[in-house]
């Protein structure tokens, strides 16, 4: 059978697993209005959590530096304290839990780190790499570009097309979604290629004679060549 | 790359320390806008409002920087453009993108804040004056102006622009909301009057003033007619000296004080503010029976601004018409009747009025 | 619902149950009594939910903070409104690329064409897909995925 003159592409991207890093201005802003925001709060009512007379009362009690009290015919440079219910009105309330090991300090949760091996490695062929930005798979095949496949005259739609493509051209061992069957742009060229958009949730690309990798946005544009990379920008 | 952005002398916060706190955050001897010393030093500042505003700073210089580039051009556009349209959608532009380049400017706001220098030749401070006076003072005058008919009783409408602030002569020399009820005492002699524009005009632009009064009983018609209370015409006006000086104007009529009369419904006085094109030069007016809208078609003039007050007989009214030699004036019935001369208590309260004009009080 | 008066006289009855609703009296002096059963936890339950005592002070911002309070505030918008756009502006290129290629399409294989562009019925996004999170999971991805035997 003839291939049709067109090709089908595929634009396999894996979707962020952490969240963007914010800037500086995002994050001194959020960090003004939540300290807004305790300055504002109510005073903490603890006679909820811990009943009086308990022995985790006494521990909580412990662990709080109470507020200056006010005494008569003392000067306070700082303003006269104005305390209720044990808290210092004028300023936030700082309230120390106590941990269930006993060190005094809470129970910290140590979270992942948001970098991985991959990035030390600087591995480009790893999923694991970039976690908090989107990453692309293009392949090396004569030159740094999306992968896109012959589409025979048997085929009835291109995504079908491309997405059997991906399978022949890197092993059955992964699951994609493809977003829709309508192509997502076209790349001008002696054949054109219409590129089909899918996202990788799991499994990996394992091609056999292809170099690949999976790249960030401003990665490629250094990869590819400046007139491929103007045809794809808007799809990145 | 530091975005510094070269800023006029005249935004800038006139006191040092003020503005160094502002810019760079309260020092540790407390903010110097509090007086006290007891205040200064208990005074604590928000945490982390320091950092959020440096870095705040850079994205609104940003935006200034590219709002000021884009007047820039603007500015060459004008020079080269020919056409009346053209040129006034340019102008237009130009002043929006001049205020959009000072609009989150710290220093610019602290100024309108406190109220201190500032220039009405910065499209800035005439953009904040302006918000600020439609948000209530406009608002109040519109309401007034249709409440009380003087639209359309005297002009047809009126599409505010200029704010116009009348003071009378008094102790407190404080200014009055429009439709105010005043005493015939105070508004005896001129008031002092501004006229405060908030479009770019040109130094010196030239500006009409009348007053009248529509409400002087017409007892042939057993209807009003109009009085004019004042008119002057040729006053110079620019943005940063709104204040009227009746010195330089040429007067068309001086100022006649009101005169109501006893037990007739209130007057309305209506302040007229107009733009002229042109000097005026040899306008023939009559106080009575004067025709506005005729005066200001005649003259071609818009008007852009108003004020009103109204006065009611008072104790004092009839030391003002003695004063200035106004007559005896009418007293009427409250009941209606079909003759309105009839209403008229014509002998007794000439008599009266006679016995007051030989003795007057101390 | 209850309405406030009929809450206060429950809130009674079940402090003070001995003091009859109808005759409220006010006990200056130290409690002698005892609480009844369940009582304090009531005491409790709704100090904890008003804001009696808890509220801290105004805050009163220096005319100084006000402006600096305003520019920061200014900025975020600013910034929101530069995100939105560039959001904008992208998803219109998107558009205008998928316009393109749905005419280019059409041209070359009107059988291609009419598969690409049918209506999907149905379609929903993966449930396998993941929303991201501040931190990863502990293992970030998982590599040995085969496809489910048919």
């Amino acid at each position: 059978m003839p291939p049709r003159p067109l090709r089908a592409g595929i634009l396999l991207s894996r979707n962020p697993i952490v969240t963007k890093e914010p800037s500086a201005f995002v994050k001194a802003f959020y960090h003004y209005q939540d300290e807004l925001e305790r300055r504002l709060m109510w005073t903490f009512p603890w006679y909820f959590y811990f009943k009086r007379g308990t022995l985790s009362q006494r521990k909580f009690d412990s662990l709080q530096k109470g507020p200056m009290p006010r005494h008569k015919g003392v000067y306070y440079p700082e303003g006269i304290p104005d305390v209720k219910h044990n808290r210092e009105r004028r300023s936030k309330q700082v309230v120390n839990l106590p941990s269930q090991s006993g060190d005094g300090e809470g129970d910290k949760i140590i979270p992942q780190s948001r970098t991985t091996q991959a990035d030390e490695k600087k591995d480009v062929r790893s999923l694991e790499r970039k976690l908090d930005s989107t990453l692309y798979l293009v392949i090396n095949n004569k030159e740094w570009r999306l992968p896109s496949f012959e589409v025979s005259e048997e085929a009835t739609s291109l995504h079908e097309a491309a997405e059997a493509g991906l399978r022949e051209l890197g092993g059955s061992n992964i699951n994609t979604w493809t977003v829709s069957s309508t192509p997502a742009a076209v790349i001008k060229g002696e054949v054109p290629e219409f590129v089909i958009k899918s996202h990788i949730l799991h499994g990996q690309f394992t091609p056999k004679d292809f170099d690949f990798a999976w790249l960030t946005k401003e990665e490629i544009k250094e990869k590819v060549k400046p007139e491929y990379f103007s045809s794809v920008e808007a799809l990145l | 790359m530091k975005n510094s952005i070269v800023r006029a002398a005249g935004l800038q916060i006139r006191n040092q320390r003020i503005r160094d706190a502002v810019l760079n955050g309260v020092p540790k001897t407390g903010p110097p806008t509090l007086r006290s010393r007891w205040a200064r030093s208990r005074y604590v500042s928000p945490e982390g409002i320091n950092e959020a505003f440096s870095l705040a700073k850079e994205i609104v210089d940003k935006e200034a920087a590219n709002h000021k580039s884009a007047a820039g051009e603007v500015e060459k556009e004008l020079k080269s453009a020919t056409g009346e349209e053209q040129r006034a959608e340019l102008a237009k532009n130009l002043e929006h993108h001049l205020v959009k380049s000072e609009f989150h400017n710290p220093e610019v706001r602290f100024n309108f804040m406190v109220k201190d220098s500032v220039d009405l030749n910065e499209p800035i401070y005439r953009y904040l004056s302006r918000t600020e006076w439609a948000a209530k003072e406009m608002l109040i005058l519109m309401q007034r102006l249709e409440q009380h008919h003087v639209i359309p009783d005297t002009m047809p409408t009126l599409d505010p622009r200029a704010q116009v602030d009348v003071q009378f002569v008094t102790p407190t020399m404080s200014s009055f909301e429009p439709g105010s009820f005043l005493s015939n005492e105070v508004c005896e002699r001129r008031p002092r009057i501004s006229i405060q524009e908030f479009e770019p005009i040109a130094k010196d632009s030239l500006y009409s003033v009348v007053i009248v009064n529509p409400d002087v009983p017409d007892l042939e018609n057993d209807s009003f007619k109009t009085l004019l209370h004042y008119a002057a015409v040729n006053i110079r006006i620019s943005n940063d000296a709104p204040e009227v000086d009746f010195a330089q104007a040429t007067e068309l009529a001086d100022y006649l004080p009101p005169h109501p009369e006893k037990n007739a419904p209130a007057q309305r006085f209506c302040v007229w503010v107009f733009r002229q094109p042109a000097r005026v030069e040899g306008a023939e007016i009559s106080r009575e029976g004067f025709d506005i809208r005729q005066f200001a078609g005649a003259n071609n003039l818009e008007a852009v601004g108003a004020h009103m007050w109204r006065v009611r007989y008072d104790l004092t009214t009839d030391f003002i018409r003695a004063k200035y030699g106004l007559g005896p004036g009418s007293v009427y019935f409250r009941a209606r009747t079909a003759k309105p001369e009839e209403a008229l208590l014509h002998v007794r309260h000439r008599q009266k009025w006679e016995k007051f004009v030989e003795t007057p009080s101390k | 619902m209850m309405n406030w008066k009929q809450g206060l006289r429950a809130f009674q009855a079940v402090v003070r149950p001995h003091i009859s609703a109808a005759q409220p009296t006010l006990v200056r002096a130290k409690r002698t009594t005892k609480l009844a059963p369940g009582a304090s936890r009531v005491i409790n339950m709704v100090s904890v939910i008003s804001a009696r005592k808890k509220q801290p002070r105004r805050l009163k911002m220096c005319k100084e903070d006000q402006v600096r309070h305003q520019m920061i505030m200014a900025a975020w918008k600013l910034h929101l409104r530069d995100e939105k756009a560039e959001r904008t502006n992208k998803l219109k290129a998107q558009y205008e690329k998928i316009t393109e290629a749905c005419d280019e399409l059409q041209k070359l294989d009107p059988a291609l064409y009419e598969a690409a562009t049918a209506r999907e019925k149905g379609k929903r996004f993966s449930p396998e897909m993941r929303i991201p999170t501040d931190t990863p999971p502990r293992q970030p991805w998982q590599f040995d995925w085969s496809p489910p035997d048919k």
